[in-house]
């Protein structure tokens, strides 16, 4: 590591020093809460120079000796301005005062004015509460991976799903983080609903190009989500009662700017109606989920700083608790965030993160549990030094042990057996990267990420012959290493900023993937589960390359990307088509391995002030696979290879108290597999297929419309919120199925639909 | 095992969540593939009868209405222990011979036809008999124990001998009153999960009372069973829930279809009125 070390700070030399400018350096905060404010913008006043606050509040730009007028300001703030004498190197705080409430719509990017065009990020987007918010969404129930799924290059799972695919990933391909934890189900009721309370969630990152090296583990995106801090200096309560689920959030300090806690939690209802049936078998029918977020923090000193953020939820539908499903996730991270000098920071984390399935059916005398899930302890450490306003290092690893539980039998019938294995696992990664400016006009964000995975006993490792017959095994004992997969991910992005306004990028990123989601089905049922690489399970491998071309229009009021990508992939996993994958103890030696391309175009356009803002999205893209044991051994198209999608987002704010706000998507249809011909086996009609994915469902759109009425009271605000669904009733093809034409032999074509139109009503408060 | 079949039942219940809030309709002018008509084999050799059934068609176009055409004049061989059966035309399409068939024993079918030849081996496996055949009354639907019926019903639930010390293939046929029982799905089962001898099955089939219900229970080797598996999948079709796939034919030579060598055993019952619970098991 130290090697490394001094390559970095070698290659950092390249820059020449310029000695005769001084450092100003410092902190912008929130003047009520004392909140260091992550993205708040430090600018020169008449130059195009600034620099932004980083995750600590932090800032740092280099300047000549002289005075200046700084503008500091972030999103919801009232800006200010301040002269510094710069003589010497300096290090100032600013403290921003709130808007008249933070709650007010004003939907604006919080980042730098033309950070889209100077950063090195490329794939990247940024969202934050606030716009989320104001989104129409289905039930109106705001949830952040909908939003998301308007962004260029992201695509719905299905119709109301919260399930995302990123640039013809799978789903399982997304890194899905809650304030650093990893979750490996992020649904609820079967992906309608994900597990994230929009009132307990600061902001979130998503990562679809240019990984950073500091993330790796899945191969086509990082969605890094941060659960908001409790306020140190009162307490506020704000909730809300939806269509599906009320929310109520609490939050105040501990003890007033030292220590702050927050605690938001959501139930739906659908099973309190149950309760008002007269049958006695509905009133105990259980039908409900709900999720708990929590976080406390602790300011120990100026330097030190703990954060203890827990999550759990559960969905649960049992019939008369006798029968019935429940799933959920318990995340527990610990973070300590120690800073040496300004300049110097080094974040710790320990976490805990479990998911769980349970279906259970009692039958007469017989009870079954099918038990399936997976458990992480993880150790990261982020270490992040400003070496100089030209340079920025992050070093760091990560260590996680996981359990994998691919499926538990607990039964009481002895005549029933079901030996399905857990699996352990160690998964490594150590990183090292620079952000450094080469010349006014050149950056390279450039690194590397070691990652290692361990299979781990204890376990039997098996071979299979062509029959799926075990036919060799190895024990390994606790602790033994089975298998180790090493690998060297570089990472590396470039950004010639031709002027202030306009851009060029360009970045490689290689990521592995040891976990792998088993789906039975398209659609996000808990029947899913993950298992880890094995002796017999190789990694995912992914490597991709991207440009872009970024440009910013009318003083930044307009923001434009397009991106273009090539993702070249290996190793991907399907199964052998009739495969039980349901309790399957050799689904290991059912599973083909096969390569996989993706490319696309991504054009985006962003009006992110004034009262009208909002985007328009564009996509081309395709993604194949091929593996020798499927369709011939010709190329595929993924399921959710969509050629054409585009969004379109438009929120206006009429005046203080309305707000409007509507969606349109349009996507070409998912690839699915439908009969080409058919034919008889004894009595039975079987069709005949000639080609995998080779028919596409019909065209999807859709329009949604909100509306947001505010009212401030002296003490507290209320709001409704009127969202209608599907405005123009689009009947959107659920899925095909073919039906018997009475009286003849003839088939017709049957197209199943989900939601019509929907209007549905959230009335919030907060105080 | 029941209990575990109705693990399926139960997610078809949690599909009926998302069929609670849906529609459907029609969709006109639907135009699919249409693909070059292919040759189907559907060749089953029977121990149970002593025959083996030769059919032959071609595919048609999905949503015709169209029969699946005979293929006429093919010449069929089944080799054995050295012995070779020819297997003669009977009618349009449809070829059979008798024999009595040896168990333990490898098949190999030849078909000429249109100039090319297509083959394909089965081992037919010792046969696995009933040890009983019973019913029950059906006290409630477990899927659904609020629902009501008008008409009592009866379930069958059998036990066999499962052989040990190997993986054994079943499929479970089915018939009422001499009709074959249409299921949407095969009943085709592995031994994989049990442990005990002795496999206790109930079907999840509704008798009445005064139905005459014959059982056969057919052993086969596993490509058979991996035919029957994913031919169950090729029996739906759409999006949703599955990625459809053409059954797993054993014929070398593009051919769709099957050869199957089983054996089997075979029982009926009458179904009479019942005290709850108690069971009457009859040969």
């Amino acid at each position: 590591m130290k090697k490394s070390i001094t390559i970095i700070a070698l290659l950092s030399l390249f820059v020449t020093l310029q000695a005769q400018e001084l450092v100003l350096t410092g902190y912008v905060k929130n003047k009520q809460t004392q909140e260091l404010l992550v993205g708040a913008t430090v600018a020169i006043a008449g130059a195009n120079k600034g620099a932004m606050t980083d995750a600590n509040g932090f800032f740092t730009l280099q300047l000549p000796k002289g005075s200046y007028t700084l503008v500091v300001s972030y999103f919801g703030f009232t800006e200010i301005r301040e002269t510094v004498q710069l003589v010497r190197n300096t290090t100032r705080t600013f403290l921003l005062q709130p808007q008249a409430s933070q709650l007010e719509r004003v939907v604006v990017s919080s980042v730098a004015p033309n950070h889209n065009v100077v950063s090195t990020e490329m794939g990247t987007q940024t969202l934050q509460m606030r716009e989320i918010k104001t989104i129409p969404v289905i039930f109106g129930e705001n949830d952040i991976l909908k939003t998301i799924q308007l962004l260029p290059g992201v695509q719905s799972a299905g119709e109301g799903n919260s399930g995302f695919n990123v640039r013809g990933g799978g789903a399982d391909q997304n890194l899905v983080l809650l304030d650093n934890a990893a979750i490996y189900n992020a649904s609820h009721v079967m992906g309608f609903f994900s597990i994230f309370n929009g009132d307990a969630v600061d902001d979130l990152t998503l990562y679809k190009g240019s990984m950073p090296p500091e993330y790796g583990g899945r191969l086509s995106s990082v969605l890094d989500v941060s659960l908001r801090e409790g306020d140190m200096k009162a307490f506020h309560v704000n909730g809300g009662i939806g269509t599906i689920s009320s929310r109520l959030t609490v939050e105040g300090p501990i003890a007033k700017d030292k220590a702050s806690f927050i605690v938001s939690g959501r139930r739906s209802y659908a099973d309190m109606f149950l309760k008002l049936s007269q049958q006695e078998d509905m009133r105990k029918t259980k039908l409900f989920f709900y999720d708990v977020n929590g976080k406390i923090t602790y300011r120990i000193n100026p330097k030190n700083r703990l954060t203890l953020s827990l999550y759990n939820g559960t969905d649960k539908f049992m019939y008369q608790n006798k029968q019935g499903i429940y799933w959920g996730n318990t995340i527990a991270t610990l973070r300590w965030a120690h800073t040496f000098r300004p300049n110097v920071n080094l974040n710790s984390y320990f976490i805990y993160s479990n998911f769980q399935s349970t279906i259970a059916v009692e039958m007469d005398d017989d009870k079954i549990k099918l038990l399936s899930g997976v458990t992480d302890f993880c150790i990261k450490e982020h270490f992040s030094w400003r070496i100089n306003p030209r340079n920025s290092l992050k070093i760091g690893f990560e260590s996680t042990f996981h359990t994998f539980n691919p499926g538990t039998l607990d039964t009481d019938m002895t005549m029933v057996k079901l030996d399905i294995q857990k699996k352990y696992g160690w998964e490594n990664g150590i990183y090292i990267s620079n952000d450094q400016s080469l010349t006014e006009n050149f950056k390279l964000n450039y690194g590397f990420r070691v990652s290692t995975y361990s299979a781990m006993g204890p376990g039997s490792v098996y071979s299979y012959n062509d029959e799926h017959q075990k036919t060799d095994s190895t024990v390994f004992g606790k602790g033994e290493f089975i298998k180790t997969y090493p690998a060297f991910e570089p990472r590396l992005s470039a950004n010639y900023i031709i002027n202030e306004k306009n851009s060029i990028k360009a970045a490689y990123t290689r990521t592995q993937q040891y976990v792998h989601l088993i789906q039975g089905s398209t659609i996000s049922l808990p029947l899913d589960y993950w298992i880890p690489s094995t002796a017999l399970v190789k990694p995912e491998i992914c490597n991709q390359y991207s440009i872009g071309y970024f440009r910013n229009f009318a003083d930044n009021t307009y923001e434009f990307s397009a991106e273009l990508y090539y993702k070249d992939l290996d190793q991907q996993i399907d199964y052998q088509s009739g495969t039980n994958v349901f309790l399957n103890p050799d689904i290991e030696s059912y599973l083909l391995f096969g390569v996989g391309k993706s490319y696309g175009l991504e054009l985006f356009a962003k009006k992110s002030s004034g009262d009208f803002t909002g985007w328009i999205s564009y996509t081309l893209s395709k993604t194949q696979k091929k593996f020798d044991e499927l369709n011939h051994a010709q190329w595929f198209p993924v399921r959710n290879d969509r050629r054409n999608s585009i969004s379109m987002v438009g929120m206006y704010k009429i005046n203080e108290k309305w707000q409007c706000a509507a969606t349109w998507v349009f996507a070409n249809g998912e690839a699915v597999t439908l009969p080409a011909g058919k034919y008889t086996i004894e009595d039975f009609q079987v069709y005949y297929f000639t080609e995998r994915n080779g028919y596409r469902m019909p065209n999807y759109h859709r329009m949604d419309v909100s509306v947001t009425y505010t009212k401030k009271h002296k003490r507290y605000e209320t709001e409704w919120n009127f969202s209608i669904y599907n405005v123009y009733s689009r009947k959107n093809a659920f899925f095909l199925y073919f039906d018997e034409v009475p009286n003849s032999d003839r088939l017709k074509v049957m197209k199943v639909t989900l939601f019509p139109i929907l209007p549905s009503v959230t009335w919030n408060f907060r105080f | 095992m029941n209990t575990i079949l109705q693990y399926f039942r139960f997610v078809s219940a949690l599909c009926i969540i998302y069929l609670a809030v849906s529609c459907e309709e029609e969709m006109k002018d639907f135009e699919l593939p249409v693909a070059q008509p292919l040759l189907v084999i559907d060749a089953e050799c029977n121990a149970m009868n002593d025959s083996i059934t030769v059919r032959l068609s071609k595919t048609v176009d999905f949503l015709g209405n169209e029969q699946n055409p005979p293929v006429e004049g093919a010449v069929i061989t089944l080799r054995y222990n050295s012995i070779e059966l020819p297997v003669e035309e009977q009618t349009a399409g449809v070829y059979a011979a008798r024999a009595e068939f040896p168990y333990d024993t490898r098949y190999e079918l030849s078909v000429e036809v249109e100039g090319e030849t297509y083959t394909a081996t089965s081992y037919m496996p010792r046969k696995v008999e009933f040890t009983e055949v019973k019913y029950e009354k059906i006290t409630q639907n477990p899927m659904f124990p609020t629902l009501q019926y008008g008409d009592t019903t009866y379930n069958v639930a059998l036990s066999f001998l499962d052989p040990q010390g190997e993986t054994n293939f079943y499929r479970l046929v089915m018939y009422r009153n001499d009709t074959l029982v249409r299921r949407n799905d095969l009943t085709v089962l592995d031994d994989t999960y049990f442990t005990a001898d002795t496999i206790h099955y109930t079907p999840w089939t509704n008798f009445y009372e005064g139905d005459t219900v014959l059982l056969e229970l057919r052993s086969f080797d596993r490509a058979a069973f991996q035919f029957y598996t994913t031919m169950q999948a090729a029996m739906q079709a759409g999006g949703a829930f599955s990625l459809p796939d053409n059954p797993k034919s054993n014929f070398s030579g593009g051919a769709l279809g099957h050869f199957t060598a089983f054996s089997g055993d075979r029982r009926g019952i009458r179904i009479l009125p019942l005290v709850e619970n108690v069971f009457i098991s009859q040969n």
